[in-house]
């Protein structure tokens, strides 16, 4: 059923808004199309964009990059892609001023609700995937944070890293948690003293910036 | 050849009109805002319930020497992501850190519960950016889909319905009838059907089409996802689990199964999600997963977040009505109460304050010493059966007459008067002989070539002057979709019986009420030439101003 065969009554109502009359209007309704597009096209510019994208797609990322990372619309929603793959989980050791010692980890099943949980899991899966002096400074973090939290001395921090079972070892005896899944790998011995003096300076570095 | 540029040309223009057409229908045709209120609801409850999470640990996250320090993040910022990743909690030194994460809780809070919903939206989009890029490395799927949502409640009226906003509203209206002398038993909207809130609605759609057709298709990189044992995978991942499941690496074609199924979903969902076939299909199995990423990975908050956007895929009035299904078996809604409001200010004030909360209209105010053609005893008498608005006629189209059966008795006793027809003919003539009908068509029992002839030729007639009742199968009801009516004509009533025909027959008109309320004055005039006044001596329209009166904002 076209708008022209309904009863006058329903002709007069225009289901759309149509570009018609005053030009103001009319210049209205155009830039709301373009806003439109330009939305639809930004929010589809971050998912395209992640490795490997083409120099078009790099190009169209770096145009609208501001607008969405503005909104924080900049997400690549590539959801356990390309492979679900192990987990990780920050260890660590404390050492008191007493000379005592505790061990802890994080994530770790205690942490309650169940989000907070996934918080300190996506921390250590960051951790995971960074490289270079970011990860650094990031140990270095992680390590003040521990640190602070237990009001200790000094701390060694671990990476551990959980690898998958597969199903044949399931099915021939095996367990998701056989020792040789885990693979630990050292990020380093850190004093409070040390970390504190680090913490002021990027206090100060931050604040001028 | 000239010719046949010529007609190219003119063939390719017809075309572009069409999709020009198609475009405008898409995004600016209005849409009643009360799926963009229930998803409101349901994110506010999620943005506020974030926020307190993060309260947990606040200093943890957020101070300036914290898990990721203010240092690192801004690096990470400006030489990884860009500079425009902006968070408040930058400039929040740490001594005002809680006053801060307090005031940003009470922001999440007043979106929830729909206060200020326009300020708060915005305030609240803010919140979430801020909180997300200020602990960029604790983020995940939460944060990025409450964050997308909240984004098109904002665009959206979303705090029209279910809100304070609207309780605040209603008072003021409440009040202003009581003050001026006039009785009251419904306060009903005025047209909330807009433009903005179907640009936000269709906005949700198609991110929710991207989200999943950016994971299907990274997914497909991957070989694990190709030979069957990534959801194996994801379920041995202990770190994620809620349940041991390694039982299931004995079932290993159930794991291969679901991995398929998940990528095909995936990919599958923006081209499926817009046919009317194959939508509850894709939205049920999207429901599923996500439900089973909950369960399994103990991703609750990620897992009901993703589901509630799904609400955007379904016409504001579907959910509409299936939460009202619920609100009416709390709330007996049958009974009708009069209260007769005296004089006095405190009698008044809180007479509004009773209505304002009166949401199922079943309280009737009746202002003492009210206008004096006001008839006390007819608003003493009103009750369930004779609510229904001013009609002249009520004609009902029955196959069989089984349904007419059913509620003849209902209908009597509304004293309107009534006929029943057992074809489309005999409703055309009857609709032409007696325009100013409400017409009540059960479809039920018709072919589909008569339901496409009701709805393409005879419901465009019914409605010109009053909404329609239609009752159709489940079966027939992609007749709606097949033709291009418009949705507020869509008075799609599923079939139900005699007692739910009524209330439908109701919710029509106050729904036609909405959306032409300039319209709708003209429908008491023939209602009370027929009760009360020749035609001759009717007032005008706009002079109709009884005790008893459906206001409209």
């Amino acid at each position: 059923m076209n708008s022209t065969e309904l009863p006058p009554l329903y002709a007069d109502k225009p289901a759309s808004v149509a570009p018609t009359r005053s030009w103001p209007k009319r210049l209205g309704f155009y830039a709301l199309n373009a806003a439109i597009m330009f939305h639809l096209i930004a929010i589809c510019a971050a998912p395209v964009s992640v490795s490997p994208a083409s120099e078009l797609e790099q190009s169209l990322w770096v145009s609208v990059s501001p607008y969405v990372q503005l909104l924080y619309q900049n997400n690549g929603f590539h959801f356990f892609a390309p492979n679900p793959e192990g987990a990780h989980t920050v260890i660590y050791t404390v050492a008191y001023e007493d000379g005592s010692t505790e061990q802890g980890k994080f994530p770790h099943r205690k942490i309650w609700p169940r989000l907070l949980y996934h918080r300190h899991l996506m921390l250590s899966e960051s951790l995971a995937s960074m490289e270079g002096e970011r990860r650094e400074r990031m140990i270095r973090d992680f390590a003040y944070q521990v640190c602070k939290d237990h009001e200790a001395q000094q701390v060694t921090l671990s990476l551990l890293r959980h690898e998958i079972a597969f199903r044949e070892r399931i099915i021939a005896g095996g367990s998701l948690f056989d020792e040789d899944l885990y693979q630990e790998i050292p990020l380093g011995t850190f004093t409070w003293a040390d970390l504190s003096a680090t913490s002021s300076e990027n206090s100060v570095a931050t604040a001028t910036k | 050849m000239g010719r046949l540029i010529s007609h190219l040309f003119r063939e390719f223009g017809s075309h572009c009109n069409e999709v020009a057409k198609a475009w405008n229908k898409f995004w600016f045709t209005p849409r009643d805002p009360y799926a963009l209120c229930v998803i409101r609801c349901l994110v506010g409850w999620m943005a506020f319930y974030t926020i307190l999470v993060w309260g947990i640990e606040l200093e943890a996250f957020f101070a300036p020497q914290s898990y990721n320090s203010a240092a690192m993040i801004q690096d990470h910022f400006t030489n990884v992501e860009g500079p425009y990743a902006l968070s408040f909690w930058t400039w929040v030194p740490t001594e005002w850190m809680y006053q801060v994460h307090y005031l940003s809780l009470g922001i999440a809070f007043c979106f929830m519960i729909g206060l200020f919903t326009r300020v708060t939206s915005v305030l609240t989009l803010i919140v979430l950016i801020s909180y997300a890029y200020r602990a960029r490395f604790a983020n995940y799927g939460l944060d990025q889909i409450v964050t997308i949502l909240t984004l098109y409640l904002c665009i959206g009226n979303s705090g029209e319905y279910l809100s304070v906003d609207r309780l605040i509203k209603r008072y003021r209206i409440a009040k202003g009838k009581i003050y001026a002398g006039l009785g009251l038993w419904k306060i009903s909207r005025g047209p909330t059907a807009t433009v903005a809130t179907n640009i936000a609605t269709r906005m949700m759609q198609f991110h929710y089409c991207v989200i999943y057709m950016a994971a299907g298709l990274g997914k497909l990189f991957g070989e694990t996802w190709w030979d069957g044992t990534a959801m194996w995978r994801g379920l041995a991942i202990s770190e994620y689990q809620t349940f041991d499941m390694t039982w299931m690496a004995y079932y290993p074609w159930a794991t291969d199964f679901i991995t398929h199924l998940t990528i095909a979903w995936e990919v599958a969902f923006a081209f499926l999600v817009w046919r009317p076939l194959t939508k509850n299909w894709m939205l049920l199995l999207g429901a599923g997963m996500h439900l089973g990423i909950g369960l399994m990975l103990g991703m609750w908050t990620f897992a009901t977040c993703m589901i509630f956007g799904y609400l955007s895929f379904y016409e504001p009035e579907k959910v509409h009505a299936f939460l009202r299904y619920f609100r009416d078996l709390i709330f007996n809604s049958e009974q009708k109460m009069v209260e007769v409001v005296t004089s006095s200010a405190h009698s008044m004030n809180t007479a509004a304050l009773k209505k304002t909360f009166d949401v199922t209209d079943r309280l009737v105010l009746v202002v003492d010493g009210s206008p004096p053609d006001f008839d006390q005893e007819q608003a003493g008498s009103i009750h369930a059966d004779s609510v229904l608005p001013a009609i002249s006629r009520l004609i009902m189209l029955d196959h069989d007459t089984k349904l007419f059966q059913k509620f003849d008795q209902a209908i009597q006793k509304t004293r309107i008067p009534f006929s029943c027809v057992s074809s489309l003919n005999q409703l055309q003539d009857a609709i032409e002989q007696s325009p100013d009908s409400i017409i009540i068509a059960n479809l039920e029992n018709f072919s589909d070539q008569e339901v496409q002839d009701y709805l393409g030729s005879i419901l465009p007639l019914a409605l010109k002057f009053y909404p329609s009742v239609t009752l159709l199968r489940s079966s027939q009801a992609h007749w709606l979709d097949k033709i291009s009516t418009e949705d507020y004509q869509r008075i799609l009533i599923q079939p139900c019986d005699g007692k739910d025909v009524l209330a439908e027959l109701q919710r029509a008109l106050h729904f036609y009420n909405d959306q032409f309320p300039d319209v709708n004055r003209q429908v008491p005039r023939s209602f009370f030439a027929q009760q009360q006044a020749p035609r001759e001596t009717v007032p005008e329209p706009t002079s109709f101003q009884g005790p008893i009166d459906t206001v409209f904002e």
